[in-house]
Formats: C-alpha cells, sequence, structure tokens
C-alpha cells in the first residue's frame, strides 16, 4: 500500500489510482518511417527493471489524469510524479516530493 | 411514440424518511437525504480552451468556475464543480437545464454532456458527517483541511464519488457541515446502504427525499 501525489489532487491512496505500464517506451518519432521492429520494441519490448523506474498510472477514481510516476520496484520508494507532457526518467535526481 | 420524461429514482423507495438509533429526546448525529431532480451537465474543454469555457459558464451560471482543483462554487444557477483539468460540472435544478444553452456556446470550445440520468446525489450533514466520511475514505476531512467550496473524487469503500462541501461548522452554525455526495446509478443502492451503515452508530436521520442544490 501506498499513496501518490496526484500533480492535481495531491496525495491520495494508491487504491484511488489505475495501473498503466511502462512509461519509459516512446512512441515511434515517424510513424510514417518506423519499421515494425521499431513498433515491436514499442509494443512489446520491456525491461522489468530491479530498482528505479517510471510507470503510468490514472487517478481513475479521482480527476482521471494520467501521470508518470518514480518508482523503485525493489523497495516500493516513490520519486516524483510528472503530468504526460514532462520528461521523467528513471535516473531522475530531482529527489523524493511524494 | 409517447415521450418519456418521468424520472425514476435508482433508490426504489429505499431512501424514504426514518429514524435510526436515535435515542428517545436525543439529536441525531447525521441526517441523510436523497436530492432528488437534479441536472447534472459535464462540460470539458478541448485543448487550449479552458478559460473560454470558464467564461462561457459564467455567462450561463452566473458566476465563475474555480479554475483550482478540486475547488466548487455556488453560482446563482447551481454549483459550479472541478471535476478534472479543464472539466467541470453545472449541477442544476429541475426544470433549469442549460445543457443546450451551453452545448450552443460552447460549440467550439467544449464537450457537453448530460450527467443527470447516470447519477445519485445523497446529502449527508450533521455534526457527525465528518466521521462518517472518514470511514469511507482515506481523505482528510478535518474542517482545516476540506470545507465549505472543497470538493474531491474518491472512493467511498471503494465506490466511486464526488463529494461537494456546501456547507460548513463555521458558515452553517448549527447545521455543522453539509457534503453533496454523487455516485453512480447503478451502484446507488450498495452506496446508500453503505451510507446508512455508517451513519447508523451516530444516529441518522433520513430526510424525505427533496429537491434542490442550496445550501440550507
Ligand atoms: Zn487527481
Amino acid at each position: 500500500m501506498f499513496i501518490i501525489k496526484c500533480p492535481y489532487c495531491g496525495e491520495r491512496d494508491v487504491t484511488e489510482f489505475s495501473y498503466g505500464g511502462d512509461a519509459t517506451r516512446a512512441y515511434p518519432q515517424d510513424p510514417a518511417q518506423a519499421t515494425p521492429e521499431d513498433w515491436h520494441a514499442y509494443v512489446y519490448e520491456r525491461d522489468n527493471p530491479r530498482g528505479w523506474h517510471v510507470e503510468w498510472w490514472q487517478h481513475s477514481q479521482g480527476c482521471r489524469q494520467w501521470l508518470k510516476l518514480r518508482r523503485n520496484t525493489l523497495t516500493h520508494e516513490l520519486g516524483r510524479t510528472a503530468l504526460p507532457h514532462e520528461p521523467l526518467s528513471p535516473d531522475d535526481d530531482e529527489g523524493s516530493d511524494a | 411514440m409517447a415521450e418519456i420524461t418521468q424520472r425514476r429514482s435508482p433508490l426504489g423507495g429505499r431512501a424514504e424518511a426514518r429514524d435510526i438509533n436515535i435515542p428517545d429526546g436525543g439529536t441525531p448525529g447525521v441526517a441523510l437525504q436523497h436530492r432528488t431532480g437534479l441536472c447534472i451537465t459535464q462540460a470539458a474543454a478541448y485543448p487550449g480552451c479552458d478559460a473560454a469555457l470558464r467564461a462561457s459558464l459564467a455567462e450561463i451560471a452566473g458566476s465563475e468556475p474555480d479554475a483550482r482543483p478540486n475547488r466548487s462554487v455556488a453560482a446563482p444557477a447551481g454549483r459550479l464543480i472541478w471535476t478534472g483539468p479543464a472539466q467541470y460540472w453545472l449541477v442544476t435544478e429541475d426544470p433549469q437545464n442549460p445543457a443546450s444553452d451551453l452545448a450552443e456556446a460552447t460549440a467550439e470550445t467544449a464537450a457537453i454532456t448530460e450527467q443527470g440520468h447516470g447519477r445519485v446525489c445523497l446529502r449527508l450533514s450533521g455534526r457527525d458527517a465528518r466521521l462518517v466520511l472518514a470511514k469511507g475514505s482515506t481523505i482528510d476531512f478535518h474542517p482545516s483541511h476540506f470545507a465549505a467550496g472543497d470538493c474531491a473524487q474518491t472512493g467511498l469503500l471503494s465506490v466511486s464519488c464526488l463529494i461537494d462541501c456546501i456547507a460548513d461548522e463555521d458558515s452553517a452554525p448549527g447545521v455543522g457541515p453539509v457534503f453533496d455526495l454523487y455516485s453512480a446509478r447503478s451502484t446507488a443502492e450498495h452506496f446508500l446502504e453503505w451510507a446508512i451503515e455508517a451513519a447508523a452508530p451516530h444516529g441518522c436521520r433520513i430526510l424525505t427525499p427533496g429537491s434542490g442544490i442550496a445550501a440550507p
């Protein structure tokens, strides 16, 4: 059980959120030129890291905003949250504000 | 074909007036009332059109919605409630239904959807109302944190619910805080049963279902 900081609603219980998967995958920059290998990597390839990761979560019982959450898969420690258009990487070193 | 305009309550007569666990000569800790005859109009701005939508809502409701998250406003026409980024509810009373006027005014700026048929509203008020809410959600309902003009969408015992605080200890002395709880029609019965069960230990007076969205 943990508490996620929604960019709009503030700290809310994880039970209000839905998990949306790996947020480190980038949509092919030029979809028309993307190869089947590019699409395969975007749709299927996942790293399953041990440690810091960035995940999609949706505040589904609240404001319904999708957000990125930096989370440590080993310790369950939480880092920053960000809106979808804001950059957030697993190596983000801005510290935890969750 | 005949037009069907009569509303049917999703609560099927389960919210009729009665007293639960109120000792003789005692006062109820909370009151519950099914609010009937509400029109809920949802407005969601297209990208970059939040300010334009708020201006249109101001024209139709008489007040501008608060753009800050989780804030609600008592407007002349009804309640204006923040429901998400660049999204608002305008809650009015029958027969005032602003949906078509709003849709016309916001044709280029927002999507307008009527939600009244799909929601049920319970009004929870009284001395112990905050304690009842705290049984269902992890949100902090202390008066310093959740007062008149604050709203939140959360789960009450896992049922999705929008909670709008329309009056608090300061604005309605003697009445206690007043919350309007909006939940989906499909879970309305379960929602009412939870509310009654949570309220019963405090002494609960269920009021005759009624209309109106103004603060008491
Ligand atoms: Zn939120």
